[in-house]
């Protein structure tokens, strides 16, 4: 899967969890630019992540994304 | 050396002029000479604690880069993020460990196998840390766990990494600055830059004026009324309860200012640890505004790493992550049930938050703004003030004792002297001022920065004088400094 299907998808997501219908995330958006996301939504960002693609990270990648580009490579790395 | 006192201006004047003297390759030697001398000048002998935990960092954090095998990497962190620890636990914690084991063992004599004697402590050690240890130890193990991640890359010069740890605005009390954003600007060459100057002396100003002017008055009545807490009447009890709030921001804040005041003039950038917290509209977000350099720590190499390993926990993994993060975090101020009880309180309440944000975010929706921020900022200061009575309270018996006789202790409000109570409360209200032209109001005009220079002078004449009129200047140290 491409990071062009990865990202709809990691939206749909984002705008769940976080609870905001706004959110248009882009491979270059990182935490500071989404109002509300946070080491808090972070976690439950990941679990809803992990269950959707049925993938586990390790607790590295997790902590290396430096934005939505780099979890979507995560997660087509893992597909 | 307390950055208050006329010994330290005069070390801080003459460094920073020799500092600018010097050509740029020798400024930071000096600074590394500087700070161990600030280091050795209360109690020279402790110098050699540091320069074992600047040798066990410096060496395994290169090893731990050059290794290829996991198992050897694995060794050489352990080591060093024990050795640090284990600096840190044995002169802050040993006595609190020792007289714990003591009472359990007291306790099982007594009510189970009956046996009178009492037995003492023995292993008591009658000694006080050393200076920053916390700080120090707590940088220490932040650059040891980014080489690990392979964030960032280990520094080769020793000489770097002795001044980043020993950096003297930042020893005694923070901010917990980052190798990663400090040793750069240490590579860069210093030029003179007035700008950076002129920034510098005012944050110093203000820092001064926040410590003596505000926080100090306020200790005043703060240490006269909690200091007897069991005289004294529930309404002055409340009231030395909420002083003591705002005297702990405006003397942390305070030496903050100053220390990131001192290291910009020396042309140095460390990290703001505190972003107007009493508007924070929730416990969750002040603890994203208070102390930010130790949250921020925390989060990066406490909570985050307990939630994901946790993570399949659900929601109790974020849980489990708040309560074994604060509760570490209260114990790092001191070894004293009071502040594991502190660190639990933030524990409990963010736990409570976490679990009614959409809840809470519905009904934000239905009620006006206005309303919502301040019933937000009431909640968040009156629950932050009363976890503060356990932090500042010597034992959780007396910090309930308190709680009590602010509920059910009639009387009069206590005043020895009322000027102390006027000026106090005026410092509290320009205080808030200040704070409330910030958050709201940045853009509509300013005194420190204005364009004219008589205003801008006049605003910083009246700091100064103020200073001079109503500091309090036999206060003594910094509340944080203890940590």
């Amino acid at each position: 899967m491409s990071n062009s299907e990865i990202i709809p998808q990691l939206n749909e997501i984002f705008v769940d969890i976080i609870d905001n219908e706004d959110i248009k995330i882009v491979p270059e958006t990182t935490a500071n630019d989404v109002d509300g996301w946070d080491s808090l939504t972070h976690i439950q960002l990941v679990v809803a992540i992990e269950r959707h693609f049925k993938i586990r990270f390790t607790s590295k990648e997790i902590q290396s994304w430096k934005n939505v580009g780099e979890l979507a490579d995560s997660i087509s790395s893992k597909l | 050396m307390i950055f208050t006192s006329v010994v330290f201006a005069l070390f801080f004047f003459i460094l920073a002029l020799l500092y600018y003297i010097f050509p740029a390759k020798y400024r930071w030697p000096w600074l590394l000479l500087s700070g161990i001398f600030f280091y050795m000048y209360g109690n020279p002998v402790y110098i050699l604690i540091i320069v074992f935990i600047i040798l066990v960092t410096y060496y395994t954090a290169i090893q731990i880069e050059k290794a290829s095998d996991p198992k050897r990497i694995l060794q050489f962190y352990l080591f060093a993020i024990f050795s640090n620890i284990a600096v840190l636990v044995f002169f802050k914690y040993t006595n609190f460990f020792t007289s714990t084991a003591f009472d359990i063992i007291n306790f099982t004599r007594r009510n189970v196998t009956h046996n009178p004697q009492i037995l003492n402590n023995s292993l008591v050690i009658n000694t006080i840390a050393p200076l920053g240890i916390s700080y120090i130890t707590f940088q220490a193990i932040g650059y040891l766990i980014e080489i690990k991640r392979g964030n960032h890359l280990a520094e080769k010069n020793i000489g770097h990494l002795s001044t980043y740890l020993l950096f003297f605005p930042k020893i005694i009390a923070g901010p917990v600055e980052r190798a990663h954003h400090f040793i750069p600007q240490l590579k860069q060459a210093k030029i003179f830059n007035y700008n950076y100057i002129s920034i510098g002396l005012k944050l110093i100003l203000w820092g001064l004026f926040k410590k003596l002017v505000i926080a100090d008055r306020l200790s005043i009545y703060v240490s006269a009324v909690l200091g007897n807490a069991s005289y004294h009447s529930g309404i002055s009890l409340l009231i030395a309860v909420i002083f003591y709030v705002f005297q702990m921001y405006a003397d942390f804040s305070g030496y903050t200012d100053m220390a990131l005041g001192f290291a910009k003039v020396l042309g140095f950038d460390l990290t703001q640890n505190f972003n107007r917290p009493f508007f924070a509209k929730s416990v969750t977000e002040f603890w994203r505004k208070w102390h930010i350099s130790l949250s921020t720590w925390f989060a990066d190499y406490f909570y985050t790493p307990i939630a994901i390993a946790k993570r399949d926990w659900g929601n109790w993994s974020v849980v489990y992550a708040f309560f074994v993060t604060f509760i570490v975090l209260g114990f790092w101020h001191g070894a004293n049930w009071t502040f594991i009880v502190f660190g639990a309180l933030q524990g409990f309440i963010l736990t409570i938050e976490f679990f009614t944000r959409k809840a809470r975010k519905n009904i934000r929706k239905k009620i006006p703004n206005l309303l919502n921020t301040y019933s937000g900022i009431a909640f968040t200061l009156g629950y932050f003030t009363f976890s503060l009575i356990f932090f500042r309270a010597d034992s959780i018996s007396d910090a309930l004792m308190i709680i009590k006789r602010i509920f059910t202790e009639k009387g009069l409000l206590y005043i020895e002297n009322s000027s102390i109570l006027i000026f106090s409360l005026l410092g509290i209200f320009f205080l808030m001022l200040v704070e409330l032209k910030k958050e709201f109001y940045d853009n509509l005009f300013t005194l420190s920065n204005n364009k004219n220079w008589l205003i801008r002078n006049g605003y910083y004449c009246f700091l100064l004088l103020v200073i001079l009129i109503a500091g309090v200047f036999d206060g003594g140290e910094f509340i944080y400094f203890q940590f």
